[in-house]
Formats: structure tokens, sequence, C-alpha cells
């Protein structure tokens, strides 16, 4: 069954993939095709990064797994939500019901200005079917560890960006469950949030381990962040490179300056267009940190 | 304190204006049908208070139970506008075009319609209270963010939370831009209706008053009417103020 995607799809059983992605085709009409025969796999409990050039349709791939958009072709199946879902680091999946949903963080944080931290956060569990007061509570008590403590009566034109995205990643986390699609979330922040914000990231996620897919233009964030880097480089995208990232955890920044990460930089960056290095287009890349 | 010093140079604009008034009037002996003394026009409203008390009853009743009208059309409106996709395209520049319709020539069809009692003179101003509203409801409608839409929908919102959780929210600020206009034209609404016919209300006080050219009669009605739109633009104000506090500074 993964005849199609030798590259990206080899890992695991399919009661341990949280979305897999078969033969996608998708193309806007009366355009140029952006997938064709795409496809890909995420195990429970990944941290995958999708790295690629503007243009070539990541923001469409979200919209398309989050169900926004419907394929031409193809399968996108996520995996069916569990009351208690193991690989969701105990945040008990929507009240929504069986079908697999995806969580979507967009790259702007589309924070409601007429509700508070607290009822923003909320809302897709007030949209799921849980009363408004349970909601509340629920939320209220994840707020200290996404680094939110006292801020739950505070309406979002009184956040920072940073704060900002993180009432973001609360929100599109309890609203999903099992898989988040992070939009390049980090993009509009400056550099020294962004930093903060990334290594809030990698802490939030060690903890709970749920599955994401994170798209970006950074390669430093997707080495920094991931177990796996897939690369788009070309358009229709049909296949995807793929780099491993087997750095222990838990991470933090310091690592991005080591010899061994600047190499996996190095390939990472020839695998894109008009990259660096030597064009090596298909290619897996295991590495094991020094210790 | 800073809402005093705000208001302070525009007190001293309004003051010196009534000065000029009162001054420019005695120098050059304008004469009283053309331009009283604002003493005069002043005198005769604390005078005539007790007429003018239910004239400007009867004119504040009619621009309110109109306004109430207006809201309620002007917001269903919207809704019908927002909720179907050809209404949008027919219902929409249809009532932007309406806009340029000179409503006054209107107006008298309200008589018409509706008899010389209160409800031609609500009519009036339904006609002109309920277009700001409909069409600033309709634009806050339009102008929810998309985004904020889209997130709900991967959340798995229907129509009717998306309508709750989304639009309506998103709608507020420009139903309080319209509620602001709209309860500025009720006065004037309310006046027109009562000079096309009428017993009661400031409009029928001033036109009674300009017939027998009792200049100061005609100012302090004019002055009171002034004054009533002023304190409806500013409630509305205030109102939509109230609302949309805890959303900050709207972008």
């Amino acid at each position: 069954m993964n005849h199609a995607a030798p590259d990206a799809g080899q890992q695991g059983r399919l009661e341990e993939l949280c979305l897999s992605v078969r033969n996608l085709n998708f193309a806007f009409p009366g355009n140029k095709p952006l997938f064709h025969h795409l496809s890909f796999d995420l195990r429970e409990g990944e941290f995958v990064s999708l790295l690629a050039p503007s243009g070539l349709g990541k923001t469409t791939l979200f919209r398309l797994i989050a169900g926004l958009l419907p394929p031409d072709g193809g399968e996108i199946r996520l995996a069916e939500q569990r009351e208690e879902a193991a690989g969701c680091g105990g945040v008990p999946a929507s009240a929504s019901g069986k079908k697999g949903r995806a969580g979507y963080m967009p790259q702007r944080d589309c924070l409601m200005p007429w509700r508070s931290v607290l009822d923003n956060a909320a809302v897709g569990l007030e949209i799921g079917g849980m009363s408004s007061r349970d909601a509340r509570s629920r939320v209220l008590a994840l707020l200290p560890e996404f680094g939110l403590e006292g801020a739950a009566d505070r309406m979002p034109h009184e956040l920072s960006g940073g704060m900002r995205q993180r009432v973001s990643f609360l929100r599109s986390m309890l609203a999903g469950g099992r898989l988040l699609l992070l939009d390049e979330p980090f993009s509009a922040l400056d550099a020294m949030t962004r930093i903060g914000m990334q290594q809030w990231l990698l802490q939030v996620w060690e903890k709970r381990r749920v599955t994401i897919l994170f798209i970006t233009h950074d390669v430093d964030e997707a080495l920094l962040l991931s177990d796996r880097v897939l690369i788009a480089s070309e358009a229709p995208v049909s296949r995807l490179a793929e780099v491993e990232v087997q750095e222990p955890r838990p991470r933090s920044y310091d690592r991005l300056m080591t010899p061994p990460f600047i190499e996996l930089k190095r390939r990472v960056l020839g695998l894109l267009p008009g990259g660096i290095g030597p064009p090596e287009r298909m290619c897996t890349v295991e590495w094991e940190a020094e210790r | 304190m800073r809402s005093v010093r705000r208001a302070l140079p525009l007190g001293i604009l309004l003051l010196v204006l009534a000065v000029m008034w009162e001054a420019g009037t005695s120098f050059l002996n304008i004469p009283h049908y053309i331009l009283p003394k604002l003493s005069d026009v002043l005198y005769s409203t604390w005078d005539n208070r007790a007429v003018l008390v239910k004239h400007l009853g009867a004119t504040l009743g009619e621009a309110l139970l109109g306004l109430a009208f207006s809201v309620i059309f002007g917001v269903v409106a919207a809704i019908g506008i927002e909720a179907s996709g050809l209404a949008k395209q027919t219902l929409y520049p249809l009532l932007i075009a309406s806009q340029s319709v000179p409503i006054i020539a209107l107006s008298p069809i309200m008589v018409m319609w509706f008899g010389y009692d209160i409800w031609s003179k609500v009519a009036v101003v339904i006609l002109f209270s309920f277009f700001p509203l409909a069409v600033n409801t309709a634009d806050g409608f339009r102008s929810a963010d998309p985004g904020i839409g889209e997130l709900l929908r991967t959340m798995g919102a229907g129509k009717r939370q998306l309508f709750l959780k989304w639009k309506l929210p998103s709608a507020l600020p420009g139903f309080f831009t319209g509620l602001k206009l709209a309860a500025t034209f009720s006065i004037g609404g309310a006046t027109l209706g009562e000079w096309l016919g009428g017993e009661t209300g400031l409009g029928v006080y001033t036109k009674r008053a300009s017939n027998m050219l009792r200049g100061e009669a005609v100012f302090s009605g004019v002055l009171l009417l002034s004054l009533t739109g002023v304190l409806m633009f500013a409630a509305a104000g205030l109102l939509g103020r109230m609302v949309l506090a805890k959303r900050g500074q709207q972008r």
C-alpha cells in the first residue's frame, strides 16, 4: 500500500498512522495542478515539518487535510478520534464524535476580538457540543502549562504577538485532538519572540506528544522542532524528499549551532530548489547526535 | 478630567459663537424675523417651556418608535442579504442605489398611506433610518474576518454556529455605526413628517411660528431639535462604546 510513497511512507503499520495521504490530486479550477499523486504518512505522535518554497501549495495542502477543500482525487485519512487518545498526552479528543478531525492553526492567529483568552481557547470545545461552563473549566486548567497563567480574562488586543500565538495553539489543540496542522505560526513574530516560541512549543510538545504537521520557511526551525522534515521542491508536488532528524529530546536552541546540525541544514538546503550544496534530489539522512 | 479638558476648546468655540450671534444681531440691527437675538430665543424657549416640552415629547416619541422599527427592519434585511447569495447580488446593490433616492420626495407618499396621525411620521422616520442601519449592518457582516470563519469550519461549526459565533459579533461595529447615523436622521425624519401635516411636535411648532414670522420661536424649536439630534447621536455612540468596550481599538 505504500507503493506510491517510497520515500515517505514506510514507517508504520496502518493503525499507528495519524494521517495518511494517498495519491492526492488537486488543482484550483483553471490553474496548473498543485499536487499530483502525492502520498505521505504521519505516525502517531510525530512532529513533522513541511519545507517548501512559496507558491507550491503548502497552505492549500493544509486546507485539504483540514477538510476545507475537497481533493480532486486520492484519499486523505485521519485516524479516528478516541475519547482517551493515548497519543495525545492525556488531552481527550474534542466532544465532536468519531470523525477524524485535524486541529488547524492558521498563519494569522485569527483570535476573535470579542472573546477573552479563555473564551477564544474554548470555542472549539463549544462547537464540539460541550457546555460553555465545562469548556471554560477545561481551558482554565490548561492555561498555566501553556504559559497563559493569569491571562484568562484578558482580551486579544491586550496580548503580545507571542501570547496570541499561544492562545491560538491551545485553541487548535483543544479543537483538533490528534493531529495538529500548524501553518507558519511564528513567521510574523520578531526574531527574539520567535526563538522563545520555538522553545515553548518544544516544551509543550515534548510533554504532550500530539502529532504535528508544521509548515515553515525556516530550515533552522524545521530542524530544531521535527522528527522528520519533508521537502517539496517542484510543482506539481508529487513526491516529498525526507530528512530524518535523530536528535535526542529534549532539545534546545543551542543544538542548532553544533556541526552535525549545520551539516543537516546544508543537506536540507541542497534539496530545496536554488539551494546551496550538491543537488541531491531524494535522500534520507540519518544522523546520530554526538553525545 | 481628561474628557473635560478635551471638551474645553469646543465649549469656548460655542461661547464665542453665542457672543457673536448676540452682539451681531444687536449692532447690525437685524430684524427679528431674519435672525432673532440669542437672548430672545432663549427667553422664548423658557417662556414657552411647557408647550415646547409637550412638542418635544411628541417628536422624540415618533423618532424613537421609528428608530426601533428601523433597527428591526434594518437588521432583518442585513441578515437576509447575508444569508442568501441571491439577496446579496440583488438586494444589496439595490439598497446602496436607493440611498441616492431623495427621501424627502417619498415622504408625502407616507402621509397618503398612513394619514395624519403618528404612523405617517413613524413611517417617514423609518424611510430615513432604515437604510443606514441595513447597509452598515450588512457591511458589518461582510467585513467578518474570513480567517475566523474558516477556522471555526475546521472545528466542525455548522451554519447556525458560524452565524452566532462569527458573523453576528463581527457585524456589531457596523450595526452601531448605522445606529449612530440612524439616530440622528430619525429626528430629521420626525420633523419632516410633522411638517407634512400634524397636530403636535416641534416640526409643527416651528412651522406655525414661521407662518407667524415669530423668529425667536422658530429658532428655539430649531435649537431644541438640533440639541436632541446631537443627544441621540451621543447616546447611540455611548451604547456602542459600552457594548464594544472589551474589544479595544477596532482595527
